[in-house]
């Protein structure tokens, strides 16, 4: 497609078709609006109740991590007892994965898909509110763990047996409610993955064909496709579990012929592609910001899909780089399947920063957290091919340096694309705008809290300091870098306390119902702030990945003709 | 709220559902068998890990009788995969248009269903060892009993379908639920064969 | 690291102020075994890649967020580039080959690290335990012909009873480690080493190494195991071969003095009775002494709430043959509660007992005296 040289269109962005309707309608009693949320079949309902949800649990499982600093903020047990620190990481890593990052992307997926591809809604709307009500339960059955005897689990979020079968045989379940919390959710999530599958195979408007779909859409598609293919395995695995410890099973059990590493096996088969369930969607959302910003198309939008797709097919070949050490995998094999997946992911890397390259870019918020995103990923995704170094994961296996590098991947990875998609779609899902100014509070505390709290976790794990660890020596040297950690993780709550703030003090304020306010690409910005039940009344038309922009440029410029019969192929060329 | 985004230069109707031929619902239980394949994968893979770390399979200890073939497995084999094919006979027969023959296979297909439960049920009682019996006792019974359970989810599938079709609601055109009934039952019966292979020809 | 100041990293250092951190860190690292020295190598080389990646790929970042800033009231759009497959092939190629390498580094080192260990090999069986460790010499035997064994005591540390095992090692000598566990996963980890190796149960794993560097190091569990998984600490002393045969010497001699004591420790079975108990999951005697003729009641108090124990006899320490106590693992009492089994019918000798729930924590050896 020919490039435009662009500044014709330029002046009038606020122009034609940014119509902000906002008729005052009569507001609902309380009851009756409670009872709509609480039954509704509404993809936007239900994306909002999940992010809300997944919102909740960030906020307690973060609460947890805070109590974690506490305790190692000096040598010594000062704040926790052994088994209640087992518990506190245990509990923390399985809520943030399970709880807070996997929901809230279904949440993003379920807000914006539908309105993404011109469709009034999912697939089986009906299963997905079933799939979004299982999510609470099992966050409250995953928590309840902390009131049963023997308290919750203390396995790590891993639960590597035999360790998580011992507490069986003292009568104590907090393990069990654990696993029955996460074959929960993964039955949720399975929903969820066929759910949206079916919408963007089949729900796509007249003009969105798949090249044209924006990139979100694509990373949610590979996303749930990754769920649907893994996530069953966890739930044999945690099956297995249940059937040991409570019904007499042998499976981990090396005494009765069972096999302790076959649950790593198992677990690990599902947890590599699991980490990227946790870190396509924020892919996906910052392939959305990066463009609207620098008011650029995408950079090698196809090459971008298949990198997305490259990397899903690979993340099931390389599972057994978490057991290096348990000296029963074939090293080369994965060692190298794990470099390759560095080279798609490197792929996009570039492909975004050549979006950013030449554009004229605009730091609002979600730009900000966009870029923060790209600086703090690169950093953990190194680190994580430094660990496929099969010798030095010998060194820094089990250490705080793969503290460090999950941290850098999913608070630098994950959680920045999560609040970079709040600054972002929040006109979209409120009719509000968050401040800027508390924005940017937010993602200076957030960028120089995590670098604190996580980078120097390197150097503790290169110096030999074990993770889940309640205690460590005083002689150790790890306290000084240890007590800067704990300093750090307080300036990350201060930072999501500012986004807290921000929300509430927007939220109070009346709602400016703006159509557009990023000048954006796509079809979610062609409908009103928020939109109505079904979504669009009418739709513009869709000629390229970026329609909102061609609408707004006018189509004749930016929809040459060579794209209007589908496929089109909109990238390569300059 | 209305949503009027723009005068549109060019509107485009909202009709949806364009892509492929596979109807919705269908595509929805293709996907939903594909998880399934991989959760039972994932107790196959179980099976063959632990197979394969053995030194003698079924292991020694603890004691358990061996499976016969004959004359229980055997018999649960021909009724599940009998069953496949009167299943799909009724989908022909709603092809064609014949409600009252789809009724009739339906029906046939879910009664042997239950006779494989059944006789499941009976095996489970003479086998003469339990779950709890070594690592062999407890792949066997996790894995046939997830089957179970899914014959029996499939036998409710199909149970739905004849009370569906015995009202007439399903036309030539339209009985995408009966496809993935039949489809669902067809996987449910693959998974047997995978297990009967498994259990009673790879010993 | 003296030995290292011509290699780039130093400079590196001064130039990447991002990772001064992580480079200072790899300094202190100060490998001391030959395989150690393998892998510092491969980070060496990995390292200055990844500095190199992050500062082109980070600098870019950085460098276009900050050059390409729209003006204020700049309205225009930019040019509006959609790709190039040449740059596309470019960032798939240069990555690909950085990998290659890398990861023909990655197999290199490997390859040095998996070395078996040839010419004068001591081996050492290390077990671990919830939640110590023992180490077991089997070229060095104690004067009954049993192998010196070094074995540490959990806890936390100023507990009192809590004891970090040595680890004795000899300066230049090949080591072959065999690694064993009976109950959950540990992991047997020495920093200075850069390695570690999951103990498994059911999965015995081995390495190799050979210490070339004296001096008294930390060893720790890697792998989460319960409860005092971080108080899983050893000691690792490297010592040149006089030192160690002393060392030796001194730990066999320690050995038959604990041997010593526990036989003469012996609880005598009085009134046709014999007493043990299960405290804080320990028992209270390591030996008691019954007669041959007649029955003995064997009296089993567990005093610890809510835990299950028990205690079952067998013929020697291999545990495969039962003669008396519990009928098998299956076969526990949780506390607090007592039971009473019998003794009776066993040939003079002695037996050895443990609880099924903690078989390595409480054990002990039951004497059958004529
Ligand atoms: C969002 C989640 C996420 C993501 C995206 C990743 C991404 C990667 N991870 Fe990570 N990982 C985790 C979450 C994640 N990981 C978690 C939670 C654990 C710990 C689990 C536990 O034990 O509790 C873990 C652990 C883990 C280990 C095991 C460590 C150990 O326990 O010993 C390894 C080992 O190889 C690894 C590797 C990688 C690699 C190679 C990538 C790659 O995908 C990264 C690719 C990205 C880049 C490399 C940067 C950009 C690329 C370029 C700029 C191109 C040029 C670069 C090169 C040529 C190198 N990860
Ligand atoms: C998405 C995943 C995710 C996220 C976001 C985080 C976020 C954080 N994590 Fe962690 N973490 C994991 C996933 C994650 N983590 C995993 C998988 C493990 C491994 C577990 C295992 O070993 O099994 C782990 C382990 C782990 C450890 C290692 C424990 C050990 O091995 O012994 C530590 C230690 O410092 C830690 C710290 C933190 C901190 C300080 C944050 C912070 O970023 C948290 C910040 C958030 C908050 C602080 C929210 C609180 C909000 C407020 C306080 C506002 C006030 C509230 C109101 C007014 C209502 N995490
Ligand atoms: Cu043993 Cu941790
Ligand atoms: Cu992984």
């Amino acid at each position: 497609m020919a490039a435009i040289a662009g500044n014709g269109h330029g002046g009038n962005g606020h122009g034609n078709g940014q119509v902000a309707v906002g008729v005052a309608e009569p507001l609902p009693s309380l009851r009756t609006r409670a009872y709509d949320w609480l039954t509704t079949t509404d993809h936007k309902k239900i994306g909002i109740l999940y992010i809300i949800t997944a919102f909740f649990f960030f906020v307690v499982a973060g609460l947890l991590a805070e109590l974690i600093r506490a305790e190692l903020a000096k040598p010594g047990l000062q704040v926790v007892n052994d088994q209640t620190y087992n518990e506190l990481f245990t509990m923390h890593g399985t809520i943030m994965i399970f709880l807070f990052v996997m929901p809230m992307f279904s949440g993003f997926a379920n807000f914006l898909v539908p309105l993404m591809i011109g469709a009034p809604d999912v697939a089986f709307p009906r299963i997905n509110a079933l799939s979004f009500w299982m999510v609470p339960v099992a966050g409250l059955i995953m928590v309840s763990g902390f009131l049963v005897k023997g308290g919750a689990a203390a396995a790590g979020w891993t639960g590597y047996p035999p360790l998580s079968q011992q507490s069986a045989q003292l009568g104590e379940h907090g393990q069990d409610l654990w696993i029955v919390a996460l074959i929960i959710i993964a039955a949720a999530s399975l929903l969820g993955s066929i759910n949206f599958i079916t919408t963007i195979l089949k729900m796509r408007a007249p003009g969105m064909t798949m090249f044209r779909m924006p990139i979100f859409v694509w990373n949610t598609l590979v996303t749930s496709l990754l769920g649907l293919l893994a996530i069953p395995v966890l739930s044999a695995g945690l099956i297995m579990l249940f059937i040991d410890r409570n019904l007499g099973g042998s499976f981990f059990d090396p005494t009765r012929g069972g096999s302790a590493i076959l649950w790593q096996n198992v677990f690990w088969f599902f947890g590599h592609p699991e980490v990227y369930i946790l870190i396509l969607p924020a892919f996906g959302i910052i392939s959305e910001i990066i463009p609207v910003f620098s008011r650029k198309p995408l950079f090698g939008y196809r090459a971008f899909v298949f990198a997305t797709l490259s990397i899903g097919a690979l993340s099931f070949a390389v599972w057994a780089h978490h057991m290096f050490a348990t000296g029963a995998v074939l090293l080369p094999f994965f060692s190298i399947m794990t470099f390759l997946i560095s080279v798609p992911t490197g792929v996009k890397m570039f492909n975004w920063i050549a979006t950013m390259w030449g554009g004229k870019i605009k730091m609002d918020t979600p730009m900000l957290f966009a870029v923060g995103f790209l600086l703090v990923f690169l950093i953990g995704g190194i680190n994580g091919a430094f660990a496929a170094i099969v010798p030095f994961d010998f060194a820094i296996h089990d250490t705080y340096f793969v503290v460090a590098h999950l941290h850098y991947v999913l608070v630098g990875g994950s959680v920045f694309a999560i609040f970079a998609g709040f600054y972002f779609w929040m006109p979209k899902m409120t009719g509000r705008k968050l401040s800027e100014g508390l924005g940017k509070l937010n993602f200076w505390l957030l960028f120089i809290g995590v670098n604190m709290t996580f980078f120097p976790m390197h150097t503790l794990g290169l110096d030999g300091m074990q993770r889940r660890i309640a205690d460590y020596p005083a002689n150790a040297g790890y306290t000084g870098l240890n007590q800067l950690e704990s300093i750090g993780a307080v300036i990350i709550a201060l930072s999501v306390l500012t986004f807290i703030v921000n929300f509430i003090i927007t939220m109070r304020k009346p709602p400016t119902h703006e159509v557009d306010p990023w000048e954006a690409n796509t079809l979610e910005w062609a409908t009103s702030s928020p939109p109505p039940p079904q979504n669009f009344t009418q739709l513009i038309p869709i000629r390229s990945e970026r329609p909102v922009f061609d609408f707004r440029h006018g189509t004749r410029r930016a929809a040459p003709p060579p794209s209007a019969p589908a496929p089109v192929t909109p990238e390569v060329s300059q | 709220m209305s949503a009027r985004p723009a005068a549109a230069a060019d509107p485009v109707d909202l009709t949806h559902g364009h892509h492929g031929t596979v109807p919705t619902p269908l595509l929805g239980m293709i996907l939903f068998i594909a998880s399934e394949v991989m959760f039972f994968g994932g107790f196959f893979g179980a099976y063959f890990d632990l197979r394969a770390g053995a030194p003698v399979w079924p292991p020694a200890t603890p004691h358990i009788e061996p499976l016969e073939i004959w004359p229980i497995a055997t018999i649960l084999t021909i009724v599940l995969v009998t069953s496949s094919f009167t299943a799909h006979a009724g989908l022909l027969s709603i092809k064609r248009g014949d409600r009252r023959g789809l009724t009739r296979w339906l029906t046939v297909t879910l009664i042997l269903g239950f006779t494989f439960l059944s006789l499941q049920i009976y095996d489970y009682a003479h086998l003469g060892f339990g779950l709890r019996d070594g690592i062999f006792a407890t792949l066997f019974f996790t894995m046939t009993g997830f089957h179970f359970a899914h014959v029996l989810g499939g036998a409710l599938f199909m149970y739905l379908l004849v009370l569906q079709s015995h009202r007439g609601i399903f036309t030539p055109e339209d009985h995408t639920a009966v496809t993935s009934g039949v489809i669902y039952w067809h996987f449910v019966d693959v998974v047997w064969i995978g297990l009967f292979s498994t259990y009673y020809l790879l010993r | 690291m003296r030995t290292r100041t011509r290699d780039a990293r130093p400079r590196l250092r001064l130039l990447f102020g991002a990772l001064g951190l992580l480079a200072l860190s790899a300094c202190t690292l100060q490998p001391a075994s030959d395989r150690a020295k393998a892998i510092q190598k491969s980070y060496d080389i990995t390292f200055v890649f990844a500095a190199v990646i992050f500062v082109v790929v980070g600098g870019l970042i950085v460098f276009s967020a900050i050059r390409f800033r729209r003006k204020r009231d700049d309205e225009t759009l930019p040019n509006q580039v959609h790709g190039s497959t040449r740059l596309e092939i470019a960032w798939i190629a240069v990555p690909s080959v950085i990998v290659a390498v890398l990861f023909v580094v990655s197999a290199t080192a490997l390859a040095k690290v998996d070395a078996p260990a040839t010419g004068n090999v001591m081996s050492i069986t290390v077990q671990g335990f919830q939640w110590q460790w023992r180490f077991t010499y089997d070229d060095y035997k104690d004067r009954s012909g049993d192998p010196l064994s070094v074995k540490g005591q959990s806890g936390h540390p100023g507990d009192g009873t809590y004891s970090k095992p040595t680890l004795g090692l000899e300066l230049n000598r090949p080591v072959h480690f065999e690694l064993v566990s009976n109950d959950v996963i540990h992991s047997f980890f020495i920093p200075v080493f850069l390695f570690k190796r999951d103990v498994v149960p059911g999965h015995p794993n081995e390495f190799s190494l050979t210490p070339d560097r004296a001096g008294v190091f930390a060893g720790k569990c890697a792998e989460l195991c319960g409860l005092e998984h971080s108080t899983m600490l050893f000691n690792v002393r490297v010592m040149p071969h006089q030192e160690f045969t002393t060392w030796v010497q001194h730990e066999i001699a320690l050995q038959q003095h604990q041997k010593w004591l526990v036989a003469n420790s012996c609880q005598k079975a009085a009134g046709g009775k014999v007493t043990v108990q299960a405290v804080n999951i320990a028992f209270d005697v390591q030996c008691i002494e019954v007669p041959a003729s007649g029955t003995t009641q064997l009296v089993f108090q567990n005093k610890d709430a809510g835990v299950p124990h028990n205690i079952e006899v067998f013929t020697n320490s291999s545990a495969t043959t039962r003669v008396a106590g519990a009928s098998g693992p299956g076969d526990v009492i949780t506390g607090v509660a007592t039971t009473t089994y019998s003794i009776t019918g066993l040939a003079p000798g002695s037996y050895f007992f443990r609880c099924d729930v903690h078989p390595t924590q409480m054990v002990g050896t039951l004497k059958v005296t004529g």
